[in-house]
């Protein structure tokens, strides 16, 4: 364990100091500082749209932030030959896997809470009172990101950085899609089209289980059994990308 | 050579989309809404940022408003874009209370509005200001004061529903008390909105009733009145309508609200 911790810190310290992560935050900053153009165009629905607006902006940068360095995480080690210091360990390649995992969830977290943060303080200052229950969409958002980091590093062990990060990104849309893919086929009708698309539908990640910002938004109750779908299905799906990722890295061979 | 042809198909197949897929657009608007989508499935195509979607496109139907406003007076694709609207946010209620005024009022669909309204009913039987709405439209555009009761009606059974639903339920059935329902409708209209366009339409709500009432008093005594109290005193006003920030005045003979400077 303390090995998988060890790798996480210095993974989490290393991408701290990622110049796409200062651009990505100070991005975000300035246009969630910006939400104020929506007040006089809105037609009097202001507050809810900068609400939208400032919560799209903390999912989109996760997402641009997991694209653009979680992919890279495995092809920087070999960049920089660190992986032969690595590897020359006694680090197992699960370890080696679930430290770079748990770093970059660290990284993740830290980014979530930041723009979240500016979030509240914008809309504090711009809506004059602060949503509580919006916090409720920060939970789902970090449980997203888990399963988003999970394949991230699934997709760089076998992918070169810009293939894993399009296919990440690609992923992310098609899987919240899915759940209409199977919604079409069976308003189609078509034999064997059903099984092709339920094929992607149980298989790839189901992203909708996270996707609560409507309820939030409208302050509708939210079940447990949301929170408990959420936790158990991002924790769950994790394992199992993990556990496939280290297999496909220690087949993996470093000259 | 399998690049190259896969090439040409791809190109083919695009140009197939061009010339047919875009040929019932009417000339003049394919510019203007070429990018607006097709409801059907639009949610899936979002990537989960249906409801941010819902807002741009909501700015968007504003803008669309506002310029055709100004232009033509002529709204073909107002109803598209609210439908749009709600099937990517159902519980976004704007687009089904002043979007629907708007549609009835401007656009003069007042057919597609109550339609549009049943929609909303589906996705949000909880609320009371869709089926308000309904009311509102049946009585003061289709001068249908029995339907427009029912649908106070039900509007006063939903949770949270003003006083007020139950009483235009009740009023909208009394002869006699159009001006008087007219006016409060309107008002109401004013007070439970944010929205700037609400606020002007519930603005030229009553300058039109206050004229018309103008008119009555100039064809039964053959003089104009002096002011709107002396509307009032004649009894041909239930009450003097009063909106912050301004007053209904006579100017050169036409009624006009006067805000304060």
């Amino acid at each position: 364990m303390n090995k998988i911790l060890t790798i996480a810190e210095n993974t989490f310290k290393e991408a701290i100091r990622d110049k796409i992560l200062i651009s990505i935050t100070v991005v975000g900053f300035l246009l969630m500082a910006s939400s104020k153009i929506f007040v006089p165009i809105s037609i009097g629905q202001a507050p809810k749209i900068i609400k939208d607006f400032g919560i799209s902006i903390v999912e989109i940068f996760g997402v641009f932030i997991v694209i653009f360095i979680g992919t890279r995480i495995f092809h920087q080690e070999i960049e920089r030959k660190t992986i032969f210091s690595i590897i020359s360990k006694p680090v197992s390649a699960l370890e080696f896997v679930a430290g770079k995992f748990l770093g970059l969830y660290y990284l993740i977290v830290v980014v979530q809470i930041l723009l979240f943060l500016i979030f509240l303080i914008f809309s504090k200052f711009y809506l004059r009172t602060i949503d509580i229950y919006l916090f409720n969409v920060l939970y789902f958002l970090l449980f997203e990101f888990l399963l988003l980091d999970a394949v991230a590093i699934f997709l760089s062990c076998f992918m070169t950085p810009l293939t894993s990060g399009i296919t990440a990104l690609l992923l992310f849309f098609i899987a919240h899609l899915t759940f209409y893919l199977k919604d079409l086929t069976e308003l189609l009708k078509v034999p064997g089209l059903s099984a092709l698309m339920n094929f992607p539908y149980y298989v790839l990640p189901n992203f909708s289980v996270f996707n609560v910002k409507s309820t939030v938004i409208y302050h509708l109750p939210l079940s447990i059994h949301s929170y408990l779908l959420a936790f158990s299905y991002s924790l769950l799906y994790s394992f199992v990308l993990i556990i496939f990722s280290s297999f496909l890295y220690s087949k993996k061979e470093f000259v | 050579m399998k690049r190259l042809l896969f090439g040409l198909i791809l190109l083919l197949f695009l140009a197939l989309i061009e010339i047919k897929g875009f040929r019932w657009i009417p000339k003049q608007q394919r510019e203007e809404l070429l990018y607006f989508p097709s409801n059907k499935f639009v949610k899936a195509i979002t990537g989960g940022f249906d409801i941010l979607l819902a807002d741009f496109l909501w700015i968007e139907t504003g803008t669309y408003f506002g310029k055709h406003r100004l232009s033509d007076k002529s709204y073909p694709y107002l109803y598209h874009m609210l439908n749009i609207i709600t099937d990517l946010d159902p519980k976004f209620i704007p687009p089904y209370t002043l979007g629907t005024i708007l549609l009835t009022t401007n656009a003069h669909q007042s057919n597609l509005a109550l339609e549009f309204l049943d929609k909303g009913m589906r996705d949000n039987p909880e609320l009371w200001q869709i089926p308000f709405t309904k009311g509102f439209i049946y009585y003061i555009h289709n001068k249908n004061p029995k339907e427009a009761s029912k649908w106070f009606l039900l509007a006063s059974y939903k949770k949270d529903a003003p006083e007020l639903a139950l009483k235009f339920a009740t009023w909208t059935l009394i002869q006699g008390k159009g001006v008087e329902i007219t006016l409060h409708l309107y008002l109401n209209l004013y007070e439970s909105s944010s929205s700037p366009i609400f606020k002007e339409k519930a603005i030229e709500g009553i300058t039109k009733t206050l004229s018309n009432q103008y008119k009555k008093f100039y064809i039964d005594k053959n003089y104009y009145a002096q002011s709107i109290f002396t509307l009032y005193k004649a009894g041909y006003l239930p009450f003097i309508p009063e909106i912050p920030g301004g007053v209904f005045t006579i100017k050169d003979g036409e009624i006009v609200f006067q805000q304060f400077q």
